[in-house]
């Protein structure tokens, strides 16, 4: 079972917790849950969140938020993408530069 | 298969690492599979996909690549394009598309006698015609004499180089790019000229 359908079951939710859930982010093939995100903060706190957990070390300006094929953008709220509890926010790389290697075979 | 070096670092490290990095893909497999992109081979320390143009009918098969791990990661993965029927690497010519990037302002400006407004290839071939992607992360990049100033060891712990970047790259600069499959037949011809049209990167 994986850990995403570890957590699809939901867990209980309690009094005064009602904004609080867990999601799933994809970085460099690898998942990474953060539990209890504040539904009202910006996606970007926590995917900043999951970088650090992850241990991955660039800035969250170095990638790009892709959820079902789509780039979303990481300045809205988390309640206004309405996440299924499987969802899966990919997290990738920004192009790093190339195509400059022509230059030495001209 | 012949390994693109000698192995000099620990074999049970990047056999290790090698491994993980196939689990990682696995726990993946469905994301990768709906992308049309196919695990073909896995024995260390090379490992071969197969990507499919799912968005296309009837179904191309566009291209495989051998990527291989010798040396993972006191040195990054080389990537070899290969003919997935008989295991050989090809040429650029015999692969039918382009690996389109955004031009970057370097770009721009070193090929500034060229139009960039499509973006540029970075599946390039130098002189024996094997083609290698230009882009950090790659054996053959880091091997290339003009990226000496971007060392691996520099970027080796930020994602570059891992399984999933490189079979992203290859996916989103090409197979993402995918609009329509081109018949013509041009008078005088019998045969019908297939080609891929591809959109812009953005």
């Amino acid at each position: 079972m994986s850990k995403a359908e570890k957590i699809s079951g939901g867990e209980k939710e309690h009094p005064g917790q009602q904004n609080l859930r867990s999601l799933i982010f994809i970085i460099n093939g690898e998942e990474e849950i953060v539990e209890k995100v504040n539904t009202k903060q910006p996606l970007k706190v926590v995917a900043e969140k999951a970088l650090t957990e992850s241990g991955n070390t660039k800035s969250i300006s170095d990638y790009q938020a892709v959820y079902n094929d789509k780039e979303i953008t990481l300045d809205k709220k988390v309640e206004d993408y309405d996440f299924p509890a499987t969802a899966k926010i990919f997290l990738n790389l920004n192009t790093a530069g190339g195509g400059t290697g022509f230059k030495a075979i001209c | 298969v012949e390994q693109v070096s000698r192995q000099y670092a620990d074999p049970s490290v990047s056999q290790a690492k090698f491994e993980k990095e196939l689990e990682s893909f696995f726990e993946q497999y469905y994301h990768w599979q709906k992308k049309g992109v196919f695990l073909i081979k896995d024995e260390f320390p090379v490992c071969e996909f197969l990507f499919l143009t799912p968005q296309l009918f009837p179904l191309a098969g566009v291209f495989a690549v051998r990527i291989d791990f010798t040396n993972y990661d006191a040195e990054p993965p080389s990537v070899k394009f290969i003919n997935p029927y008989t295991g050989k690497l090809i040429k650029r010519p015999e692969i039918p598309f382009q690996f389109r990037q955004k031009a970057s302002l370097e770009v721009i400006a070193l090929r500034s006698n060229q139009d960039t407004s499509n973006g540029v290839d970075i599946c390039i071939a130098i002189a024996d015609e094997y083609p290698f992607i230009c882009h950090p992360g790659i054996k053959e990049y880091h091997d290339h004499p003009f990226h000496t100033g971007n060392s691996w060891l520099r970027l080796r712990t930020e994602g570059e180089g891992r399984l999933y970047r490189i079979l992203q790259l290859l996916h989103s600069h090409s197979i993402a790019l995918v609009e329509s499959l081109h018949a013509s037949k041009p008078r005088g011809h019998n045969q019908v000229h297939l080609q891929i049209v591809q959109k812009k990167p953005s």
